[in-house]
Parts: C-alpha cells; sequence; structure tokens
C-alpha cells in the first residue's frame, strides 16, 4: 500500500479500534487536492537542486564583496557599531512581525535566513556593481544631469528589485515546497528586502559620517541619517518594494489552478507595484515638501510627510495583499481540518479567531477577562495546538495517524485544563436586552462545535429532558480513548438531578460569564436546572437536554423552595 | 516511498527527510542534479549575470560621449576626455565653458588674452574668488609645473559649497596656466570621495590645454 492510497480505502473512522503500524491504517483524511501540505517542513540543504548550488556560489562571491566593504567601513569603529546596533533595533522586531504575519505555516527558519542573507549579502553587493555601470550607461546615452536626476529611480529599481526578486525564485527553485501560498512569497520576499535594507542603511550611515571632513563626529550624522532614512521612510523601503513582488512571485506559482493569463495578470501587477514603489520612492518628484527656507536641513517631520505620501499607498496596497493572503491561509486551514470528526478539535469560532494576529490575541484576552491569566495563557497553548494539529493533519493522509490522535489529546487536555480554571467574579448586567424572542427561542451556541462550546460536560444521553429547554444539538463525540494512547481527561457527567428553576416571567442566559456579551436565549419560567458552579452572582447551570449556559443565579428558585 | 507504510511515511514527511524531500531518482538527474531545474536555474543566472555582467560589459562598450575639442575663450582650446561633456549653457553668462561628467565638473576661462605675469602671480586673486563662492574652503600646497609646456601653478582644496545642487562637501583643483599669453583658470570639483575615478580624466584634459588652430 502506498502512502497516497488512502482517500476514500476506510470506511470507519478507526473510533473504537487502536490503527496498527502494520495492518491498514485505519481512517483515511478527506481528499486534500489542491490543499497545502502544511506539516511537511523542508530543509535549504538540497544539494540534489542545481539552485541549491547557484545561491552557495553568489553566496560566496556576494560575501567577498561583502566582507570588503565592512572592513572598509569598520575603520570608523564607532560609527560602524552604532550604525549596526541602531538597524538591529529595528530589523529584529520587523523580522518577528513578518514571521508572525504567517499566521498558521511558518516558514523554516534556515530558509529565513538564507533570504536575509540574500537580500543583505549577495543582493546588495552585486546591486553596488549593476548601479554603477547601469548609472554610466544612462548618463553616456542620454546626459549626465539626467543620469544625475533620474539614475536611482530608473537604475535602482531595475537593478535592485530583479536581483532581490532573483533570491525568492532561487529559494522557490531549491524548495518548491515551501511556497504553499501567496504569504510565503510575501515572507520570502519581505525577509530579502529586509536584509537588503539593514545592510544599505549601514552604508548610508557610515556615508553620512565620512561626508564630514575628518569624520570628527562619528554619532551624530549616524542618527541623523537614522532618523531621515528609518524614523521618516523606514516604512516604505525595501521591505515594502520586494514583499510586493514577491507576494507576485508566488502569486504565479501557487495559482496553478488558474488560467496562465490570470496568473501572469496578477503576478504581473504585484510586481509593476514593487518596482513602481521604488520608481516613486528614488524619484525627485514631490521634493518640495522637503524644501526649508535659510537653507536648513529638513526637519523629521518633514521626511515622515514626503515618506507617508510617496510610500502610504504602496504600504496600504501591500496591507490589503497581506489581508488577501491570510483570508487564503485560513481557508486553507479550514480546508485540512475539514472531515475532522472530533467536535472537540477546533470550533468554527475558534477557526475565526485564527484568523489574524489581532483575532488571536483578542480571543485570548477574553480568556483572560473571564478566567484570569491562566485562561489566557492556556487559550494561547490551545491556539498553538490547533494550529499544530493542522502542520500534522495536512501531512498525513490518514484520520487515525498517530501524531494526530495525540494531538487531539493535546488539544482536549488543554480544554479540561481551561474548564478547569475558575471564572473570575463579574458583574450582571441589569436589564440587558434580549436580541430577539425568537433567537431566544433558537438552539443556543452553547455545546455546539461551531459556537463557544461548553466542553465541561457531553450531554447525558437518554435523560429525561425539559422539553421547554433550549434543545442542545447533538455533537458526535470522537471518544480519545478508543485510540489507545493516553487516558483521556475526565470529564465528568452529573446525573440529571434538577437542583434550580426559571422564576416567573423567565430570565436571560448568556454563553459565558460576561456582561460585555449580550445575552443569548431567554428560558421560560419552571424550566429546571442543574447549577453546575458559581461565578459571582453568575451560575452556570445546564438544561435536561444537556444545553449549558450562565444566568443570575440571585433569580434562580431552588427546587426544595419551589416545591 | 513506495514501501513504506501509510503512518511511516507520514511522519517521514513531517520530519523532513531526504526521502520524501530532494532526493532526484537517478534517472532525474543530470550531472548528479535534479534534471527539471536545470533550465529555470539557467534562466536566474542568466537574469542575474545580464543584470551584473551585461550591465558592466554595455558599459565598456557603448562609446562615452565627449565634447570633443572646445574653446575656452579667445584661442585657448581644451580637449574633453571620454565621457565629459559641455553643460548647458550657464544662466549667469559666465565666461568660459564646463565640462561634466556624472557629478563632477571642469570649469575653464581665460582671464586674459594679454598676460604678462606668471601662473603663480594669477593664484592669489584666483582663491579669493574661489573663496567667495564657498561657505568655507581650505587650500592645500602650492605646486608650480610647466604642463604641456605652459607655466602652471595648482592647488588642491576641499570646500563646503551651499548652493544649488552642488551643496555639500567637494574636493577640488585649482589651475592657473599661462598659454601664449592668456591666463587661464581650470577649477575641478566633485563631491567628497567621486574626484578619485576622474582624476586621469581631469589631468588629461589639464595637459590637453592650448592654442588652437
Amino acid at each position: 500500500m502506498t502512502a497516497s492510497a488512502e482517500p476514500g480505502s476506510a470506511g470507519t473512522l478507526g473510533i473504537l479500534g487502536t490503527p496498527s503500524r502494520t495492518g491498514p491504517s485505519g481512517p483515511a483524511a478527506p481528499p486534500t487536492s489542491g490543499v497545502p501540505r502544511w506539516g511537511s517542513q523542508a530543509s535549504l540543504v538540497q544539494p540534489r537542486q542545481p539552485a541549491f548550488w547557484l545561491y552557495c556560489v553568489l553566496l560566496a562571491v556576494g560575501g567577498y564583496l561583502f566582507y570588503q566593504e565592512q572592513s572598509l567601513m569598520s575603520s570608523l569603529t564607532t560609527a560602524y557599531l552604532l550604525s549596526w546596533a541602531l538597524v538591529l533595533v529595528y530589523a529584529v522586531p520587523l523580522a518577528l512581525v513578518i514571521y508572525r504575519l504567517d499566521l498558521f505555516e511558518r516558514e523554516p527558519r534556515l530558509m529565513l535566513a538564507a533570504a536575509v542573507a540574500w537580500g543583505g549579502v549577495v543582493a546588495t553587493s552585486l546591486a553596488a556593481q549593476a548601479n554603477e555601470a547601469w548609472l554610466s550607461i544612462l548618463g553616456k546615452v542620454f546626459s549626465p544631469d539626467f543620469a544625475t536626476q533620474w539614475g536611482a529611480a530608473i537604475v535602482g529599481p531595475g537593478a535592485e528589485e530583479t536581483l532581490k526578486l532573483m533570491g525568492v525564485v532561487i529559494l522557490f527553485l531549491i524548495v518548491p515546497s515551501e511556497f504553499d501560498g501567496v504569504m510565503d512569497g510575501f515572507v520570502y520576499g519581505a525577509m530579502v528586502g529586509l536584509g537588503f535594507t539593514v545592510v544599505e542603511d549601514v552604508s548610508y550611515f557610515i556615508n553620512a559620517v565620512a561626508a564630514v571632513p575628518g569624520a570628527v563626529d562619528q554619532s551624530g550624522p549616524v542618527i541623523d541619517t537614522f532618523l531621515i532614512r528609518v524614523v521618516g521612510g523606514g516604512l516604505y523601503g525595501h521591505v515594502l518594494f520586494t514583499g510586493l513582488t514577491g507576494t507576485g512571485f508566488a502569486f504565479f506559482v501557487t495559482h496553478r489552478a488558474d488560467t496562465i493569463s490570470k496568473r501572469l495578470l496578477g503576478a504581473g501587477v504585484c510586481i509593476a507595484a514593487g518596482v513602481s514603489a521604488h520608481v516613486v520612492w528614488n524619484s525627485p518628484w514631490m521634493e518640495s515638501i522637503l524644501q526649508t527656507t535659510g537653507g536648513t536641513n529638513p526637519s523629521v517631520f518633514q521626511w515622515i510627510e514626503y515618506g507617508a505620501v510617496k510610500g502610504l499607498p504602496f504600504l496600504i496596497l501591500l496591507g490589503v495583499l497581506v489581508l488577501l493572503a491570510t483570508r487564503s491561509e485560513e481557508a486553507n486551514y479550514r480546508s485540512i481540518v475539514a472531515g475532522e470528526p472530533d467536535p472537540m478539535v477546533v470550533t468554527g469560532d475558534e477557526i475565526r479567531s485564527l484568523r489574524s494576529l489581532w483575532a488571536r490575541r483578542s480571543a485570548r484576552a477574553a480568556a483572560g477577562r473571564l478566567r484570569g491569566r491562566a485562561g489566557s495563557t492556556l487559550t494561547g497553548r490551545l491556539q498553538a495546538a490547533q494550529i499544530e494539529y493542522a502542520m500534522i493533519r495536512s501531512g498525513t493522509d490518514s484520520l487515525a495517524d498517530p501524531a494526530l490522535d495525540a494531538q487531539r489529546l493535546k488539544i482536549r487536555s488543554i480544554r479540561a485544563e481551561l474548564a478547569a480554571v475558575p471564572f473570575l467574579p463579574q458583574p450582571i448586567p441589569n436589564g440587558a436586552p434580549v436580541a430577539s424572542l425568537a433567537r431566544a427561542e433558537m438552539a443556543p451556541p452553547f455545546g455546539s462545535p461551531a459556537g463557544t462550546a461548553s466542553w465541561e460536560a457531553a450531554p447525558p444521553r437518554g435523560s429525561a429532558s425539559a422539553a421547554v429547554a433550549p434543545p442542545a444539538q447533538v455533537v458526535p463525540v470522537w471518544t480519545p480513548a478508543g485510540f489507545g494512547r493516553a487516558p483521556a481527561p475526565a470529564l465528568a457527567v452529573p446525573a440529571w438531578a434538577p437542583t434550580h428553576v426559571v422564576p416567573g416571567g423567565g430570565i436571560e442566559a448568556w454563553d459565558a460569564p460576561d456582561p460585555a456579551r449580550p445575552p443569548v436565549a431567554r428560558l421560560s419560567e419552571r424550566v429546571e436546572l442543574i447549577a453546575l458552579a458559581r461565578a459571582g452572582a453568575w451560575a452556570q447551570v445546564r438544561g435536561g437536554n444537556g444545553w449549558t449556559g450562565w444566568v443570575d443565579g440571585r433569580l434562580l428558585v431552588p427546587r426544595r423552595e419551589q416545591g | 516511498m513506495s514501501d513504506l507504510l501509510p503512518d511511516q511515511a507520514a511522519h517521514q514527511r513531517l520530519a523532513g527527510s531526504s526521502a520524501s524531500h530532494g532526493d532526484v531518482p537517478p534517472a532525474a538527474r543530470i550531472f548528479g542534479l535534479n534534471r527539471q531545474r536545470w533550465l529555470p536555474t539557467i534562466v536566474v543566472a542568466a537574469i542575474i549575470a545580464g543584470v551584473v555582467l551585461g550591465g558592466m560589459g554595455l558599459d565598456d562598450v557603448i562609446a562615452a560621449p565627449s565634447a570633443g575639442t572646445v574653446t575656452v575663450g579667445g584661442s585657448v582650446t581644451i580637449t574633453a576626455a571620454p565621457g565629459w561633456i559641455l553643460a548647458p549653457t550657464r544662466g549667469d553668462a559666465s565666461p568660459g565653458i564646463e565640462l561634466q561628467k556624472s557629478d563632477a565638473v571642469l570649469t575653464a576661462e581665460v582671464v586674459s588674452t594679454s598676460y604678462s605675469g606668471s601662473s603663480a602671480s594669477m593664484l592669489p586673486d584666483q582663491e579669493s574668488a574661489l573663496s567667495g563662492d564657498s561657505a568655507q574652503i581650505s587650500y592645500g600646497g602650492v605646486n608650480q609645473a610647466l604642463i604641456s609646456g605652459h607655466d602652471s601653478t595648482y592647488v588642491a582644496f576641499e570646500a563646503t559649497v551651499s548652493s544649488g545642487h552642488r551643496s555639500g562637501i567637494v574636493d577640488g583643483e585649482l589651475v592657473c596656466m599661462v598659454v601664449d599669453g592668456n591666463a587661464v583658470v581650470v577649477v575641478a570639483a566633485a563631491p567628497q570621495g567621486d574626484l578619485d575615478p576622474v582624476v586621469d580624466d581631469v589631468s588629461a584634459m589639464i595637459k590637453s590645454v592650448g592654442v588652437g588652430g
């Protein structure tokens, strides 16, 4: 049996049986045609790929030129060290942001380091040679004045963007499997751009020092140039340019299902945008913003305004592309986890909360408000485990893969830990409006895999339920013990012994003891409930059909009093 | 891969082993490398070579335009080195000519057509004129020599200029020459660090100053 012969080959989900390593492999995952293999993390070192050796040769050539340049600059020791310290101050956080923007399948660190090295060592060194030659050609073909005025706007984007983009292409040729989507092109392009801009900035800082006779002040010119290039215009540099061109390249190589014309158009637009951003940035357009009176230097604010006018439209474009790429990644995540029989792995709401760094943080913050720091931390661990699950799932053809089982158990374990964290006391809003009566009579999301589920217990089977309680959805239960790897977290299921009833007039119910949320249901009077837990004035209750929610515990009538 | 069990295959993929990445069957290799990736890799290498080596080669091939031999004033001429062209007419209608190549400029002017003094005696006036055009200027040592048989005095300078396009620190050379009774002043200047690449050109042009037919 081959590894790829799984889809459709197994009829059961293997819930009860332990998959054998030597027998049939157990349940097959749904066909994953067109779904990226996130779980495949490849190495940069691919001696069988010609591009790997091209990369090595060019890294050696670039490294030699880079070393010569750096040796020369390091003679101004103070300026040199200060320059590198300043660029690292912004480069390290920026690298982390780029890395983390890739929300699901983060790229191998060696590949990212290779991208930075290409930008900083290879592209800068080769571009220095190319720029000089092409500027000279421009001066010969047109005029020296033209070359002086427009050379940076023509030669810079032409030579530099080509050389940087070739770095992304080479990385693709070494490990094509690492380009799963448009986002990967952005990440690699931005990393190449980051490497380039760091080395170029250091060069500019040192030149500013050398331009002053005697180079007596080695820190002032560095800081001035830092303010202009990084504070004033740092957002609109090579990270932006190559982020755009890399996105375009990735669009072409990953949208194989599209027509060639659509792929070329998409790639062309992005690459043209990246090159255009560089042209506009280097052009003498809008220099009137930098004009001053009395021959003084433009202020940092003028540089910020100048940078915003010339660079912000392209930055916004890149932001939109990254957002679209993120949505695509989310869709890929949904495709990968589709067909998962265990509803405890990830809910629809949880997938939505994974779609951006902001959404993830919001989910952690919400958990923190309800359950304190431990709740926030555990929610973060749950998110990480759910992403890790997709990595494993995309790398296997079998739903009964032991690694997948282990991850399911890990997720359940985290959920159990989370459920055990007590809620913080929360005030109950008075007279909070109920969305509508119709909604109140609908099935609340509690217990639903698609809702903000209550994970404490599965609904009791076969018990008499109170007809007037909101109906609970039937949740298919994936029994972790069925895989025989580790015991499932203890999930206590209390017997049906109502402790309270809903008072006359009914009461509102929430999906969590959070006054910031609107009520999600209205319980009819005389509905019998079990009080499961207390959190301040809040009471967590369960209906006879397994529905759970939170109500104002002060309003509940103890069953014995109700008599 | 075909003899692996599915679970093993999945784990091997997860581990990123060579069996699932980059290992190319011998039949699909050329010179031991993946046959399918040779062409795109060669295309990438060609693009990089085109940008870098192509640019350098083209720069060598394309002849630099030159202003040729131009009249400085009276009967005095100068022959521009390759790549040096006449600057557009200066708005202030200054006498003389201005040649430029990239950021470097060379101005030449005949200040007198019937000069009987030495080149050294011209220098103080020219230094003060140059100082008037600069925010700050410092001169190196004075040198005297016969350049192409003409009495010449020259001095290097470093000036801070704060007007027009050429604001900043510039390095330069001030040359005073007496050419067949003509007092000729040549000033070559470039932003700091940019004079060295054109110093041979400047030297050749100064040597070319003479009286035309």
